[in-house]
């Protein structure tokens, strides 16, 4: 695949994340796992930058790509505060108690969030117990970087790419 | 930046940088009001009682396909006021693009001239820096009778050199463009690097 701009991916996105298809359906399982044992009403994957990797359960006018964002600026401000007040912990977690769901947020590995919303009847001990273990998963899944061959598995079509980008973002204005 | 491989989605983060009342927050209102509802999530604002961002403002763009990929556009806007020097830190976690939103007015070089430096040093906290990271810089609020020429602004501030769009951003002036300029750089960008 010659001419392939996204051919070597994986080896300049050095400060974000690539997520290949074994890795999302290796996620994904996990996730509904979780979701299925603890179990869970909704359960949201982002990085850390607020970017939204997945989205399980939820109700229908929430919206998990906001919701992310606000996560992770959540998450931040907690870590800043630990910082601040000497509380640094390796891997932070905070969690919130409400009149009828409990929620989690705690980072799964060094670039990746979990939230998890679940009913105030799943004792906290079992969920703090179910969602670092599968905070665990999702770290080790990403940091295994999967074959090359799956890696250079992307179509792309020989267009002009510059041009593509330019009628792509013209598209979003003119509608 | 964020690429899922599976879905096929390319996530890109923006954030438009500047100091208090340069028109951050309006650029994201303008966005929101203009574009396609179908494509574009909520405005997410958290504001202070008197309506001031307190920590960003949040929206997501769906473009259509790019090389069988498709781009989500992350705009964040980050409150500009001294004493949320943290706060605009932890909003750059993971910047692509940046726009840095000028306010023209005369009374308000200092001003621009601290939010410039002050990005430079969030930056590279995150080991990134203005020669790394794709920078727009739009001279917003030209409709201003004190405003100063963008040259003049432009060399006081020393901000030659990068891409630079003047708007009036309150009637929308300046917006697109400057959004268009910077989401090309950062996707061109990415194709340069995997062409290296
Ligand atoms: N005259 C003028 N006012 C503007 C322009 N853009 C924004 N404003 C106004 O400047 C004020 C501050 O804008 P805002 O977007 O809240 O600034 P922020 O603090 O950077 O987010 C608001 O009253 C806007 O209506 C412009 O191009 N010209
Ligand atoms: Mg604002």
């Amino acid at each position: 695949m010659m001419g392939n701009p996204y051919n070597n991916i994986s080896l300049y996105l050095r400060a974000g994340i690539t997520i290949f298809p074994s890795q999302d359906k290796a996620i994904e399982e996990v996730l509904v796992n979780l979701l299925e044992r603890c179990p869970a009403q909704h359960i949201l994957l982002l990085d850390s930058s607020g970017l939204l990797i997945n989205s399980l359960g939820g109700g229908k006018d929430t919206n998990p790509v906001s919701l992310a964002s606000l996560i992770a600026a959540d998450l931040a401000a907690s870590k800043e505060i630990a910082n601040l007040t000497r509380q640094y912990n390796n891997c932070q977690l905070v969690m919130r108690e409400g009149e009828r769901t409990n929620t989690f947020i705690v980072e799964a590995g060094q670039y990746l969030i979990l939230f998890v919303q679940l009913s105030k009847d799943v004792p906290l001990g079992w969920a703090r117990l179910m969602i670092n273990e599968t905070a665990n998963q999702i770290a080790d899944i990403i940091k295994k970087t999967p074959e090359t061959a799956e890696q250079s598995s992307i179509g792309t079509t020989d267009e002009d790419l510059s041009s593509q980008i330019d009628d792509s973002i013209n598209d979003l204005w003119s509608q | 930046m964020q690429i899922n491989l599976h879905q096929r989605e390319l996530n890109i983060k923006i954030v438009y940088y500047g100091t208090s009342y340069s028109g951050k927050t309006t650029n994201l209102e303008q966005i929101y009001a203009r574009v396609d509802p179908n494509r574009r999530s909520d405005l997410v604002s958290l504001k202070t009682n008197d309506d001031r961002t307190l920590y960003f403002d949040f929206l997501q763009l769906e473009l259509s396909k790019i090389s069988g990929l498709t781009p989500k556009i992350h705009l964040y806007t980050v409150p500009g006021q001294s004493y949320y020097e943290t706060s605009r830190r932890l909003v750059l976690n993971g910047v692509d693009g940046v726009v840095f939103v000028v306010d023209s007015a005369s009374d308000r070089v200092i001003d621009n001239m601290n939010s410039w430096n002050d990005l430079q040093d969030h930056l590279s906290f995150y080991g990134k820096s203005l020669d790394t990271v794709p920078i727009v810089v739009q001279f917003n609020k030209r409709d201003l009778p004190n405003a100063l020429a963008i040259n003049d602004l432009s060399s006081t501030l020393k901000t030659d050199g990068y891409a630079a769009c003047p708007a009036v951003a309150v009637n929308g002036q300046g917006v697109f463009d400057t959004f268009k300029v910077v989401v090309s750089d950062v996707i061109n960008g990415i194709q340069r690097e995997a062409v290296d």
